[in-house]
Parts: structure tokens; sequence; C-alpha cells
């Protein structure tokens, strides 16, 4: 609070800082005058003992704290010179910061959609996987698809446990029968744990 | 010849600047004169470092300052002391007694005397 309001108060700052010092300055400047010095030499003494007055007002304005404030506008002009000074260069590099920050930007746009976005399922937390095993050839690995007959028994069956989605390919393209089926309750977070269904026929 | 002078220790042109300004409302280039004249010029005070050091101590509310005319009619910026400030005057001084006194007694020790 206290910085902004000297921020605001930085111009009369300037100005008294300024005056403080000529007065030192004259003041100085005359008594050495009166010891008999000529105007020119009192002056320049003046100034010698002061020590520059820029350097002084440059160590007021770092007591003061805004001496940042003027820095960072010198830099800001500096970089816009720097920038008039080389157009090509200055080209070259705006053009491939917007490349990297489009292909990030557009990169993430599909990863955010594709991976993050959850939104649109129902009862998302209920989401269930229903793999097939094959009895007959008893082998582990599951089967690649159900048939639509059997998606219609477990969507009668299993009603109170999942809304079972027709969105899957797989669901409706089979026409295997004879094997058993694990109704896996792959919940978010919290496990529904391996219930059997078995004899579908 | 020149007198030979020293450096100012560090921390005490704050102490000093507090002292001249205590006698009453006064400028910088009086108080870099002032300095000047107690010390007999065996103390030298780089102007350069007076006022960022006078507008420390009116940052911190050890000083206070108001825009006045000079006898020759000239505006000048006069310091004074503020209540904290005598305050800081006071600890400060006492503490720098106890230490050059401590410092003097040390450096008196005749040689043999200590026993």
């Amino acid at each position: 609070m206290k910085r902004w309001r000297r921020l605001f108060r930085r111009r009369k700052q300037e100005v008294e800082l300024e005056k403080e010092l000529r007065f030192h300055l004259d003041q100085h400047t005359a008594d050495l005058i009166a010891q008999g010095l000529d105007p020119e030499e009192a002056r320049r003494r003046a100034r010698l003992a002061l020590g520059g007055p820029e350097q002084v007002k440059e160590k007021l304005r770092d007591v003061r704290g805004t001496r940042w404030l003027g820095d960072l506008g010198q830099d800001l002009r500096y970089a816009g010179r720097i920038w008039r000074q080389s157009p090509g260069f200055t080209l070259f590099a705006v053009c491939g910061l917007a490349l990297a920050i489009g292909a990030n930007t557009f990169v993430f746009t599909i990863v955010n959609a594709a991976l993050y976005s959850t939104s649109s399922i129902p009862g998302i937390d209920r989401l269930g996987v229903i793999i097939g095993i094959d009895k007959a050839h008893s082998a582990e690995e599951p089967l690649d698809t159900l048939s639509y007959p059997d998606y219609l028994d477990f969507k009668e069956r299993l009603n109170s446990l999942l809304n079972l989605h027709t969105g899957f390919a797989r669901l409706s393209l089979a026409a295997e029968r004879n094997h058993r089926v694990y109704l896996c309750g792959a919940t978010r977070g919290r496990p529904r744990g391996d219930q059997r269904h078995d004899e579908q026929q | 010849m020149k007198p030979t002078k020293s450096d100012l220790p560090q921390g005490t042109l704050d102490l000093l600047i507090l002292k001249v300004v205590a006698l009453g409302p006064v400028h910088g280039y009086a108080i870099a004169q002032r300095l000047d004249q107690v010390s007999r010029g065996v103390v030298q005070v780089p102007q350069g470092s007076l006022y960022p050091a006078l507008h420390r101590l009116e940052n911190r509310g050890l000083l206070a300052a108001d825009w006045k005319a000079t006898e020759t009619g000239r505006e000048a910026k006069f310091y004074r002391l503020t209540r904290e400030g005598r305050k800081r005057l006071e600890t400060e001084s006492q503490s720098w007694q106890r230490l050059t006194e401590a410092v003097g007694l040390i450096l008196n020790l005749s040689e043999g005397g200590a026993k």
C-alpha cells in the first residue's frame, strides 16, 4: 500500500530530490566563492565533493525503493530498440514462439478432450467392463467380442448394476456362444469386485 | 599539510546525523558543514552518502522533513527529529559510549599492568 502511494508521489519526489541536491550544490559553491575561488572552480569542487549528483540521486532512489520501476521502463525501452534494429530476427523469434505456442495449445486441446474430459458419461463412478472368456478353449485371454444377444441378456439381468451402453461395437458383433463371462465392476477408486455370471448359452 | 582523515566507522554516520539534527531543524548542507566543523576535518563525511543516509532515516520514521525558506529566501528541505528518532539517538549514543569506554580501557592497559 505504502509502495503504491509512493509510486504516485514519484514525480514530486524526483523534483524534490533535484531541488535538494541543487540547493546543496549552490550553497557549497557560494561558500567556496566566498573563500576566494573563481565561480567555475567553485562549482566544480562542489560537484566533486558531492560525488556526482546523478550517482547520489541513484542511491537516493535505491533508498526510496522506486528504482526498480525506472529500471523496468529502461529495460523495456531497450528491448523495443533492439527489436526495431533487427526486424528479421524479431520476426523469426515471434513466429517461432507463435508456432510453438500454437502447437502446444493444439496438442493440449486434443489430449484434454480425449483423456481428461469425463463429463460426457453419466454415472462415471459406476462404469464397468464386461469381458468374455471362452470355456471351450479354456484360454486365459479374454474374447475380443461379445454377441448382441449376450448384450441383451446382460442388460436384462444386470439392470441394477450397470447401464449397459451399446456404444461399444464389439458388444454387438460377436456370434460366439458357450462361454463364461466375468462382469468386472471396474470403478474409479473403489473396485466393486468381480461378479460371476455363468452359463450363457 | 592536511591532517590525515579517518574513515567513518560503519553505522556511525546515522548516529552523528541524529545528533546534529537533534540540535534543531536543519538542512542537508548545514548538516554536512556542522559535521565537518565539529570533527575539525578529522572525520570525513562523504557528502554522497549523507543524503542517502538522511532519506533512509526519514523512511524509517526517525527523521521528518519540511520545506522551508532559508535566511537567503531559498527553499530548502529541513530535517527534524521525530519522537522515535530521539529515542533511537539515546539508545545509540549510550551503546556507543559503552563501546568506546571498553575499547579505551583495553587500549590504556599499561604493559605489565594487566595481571
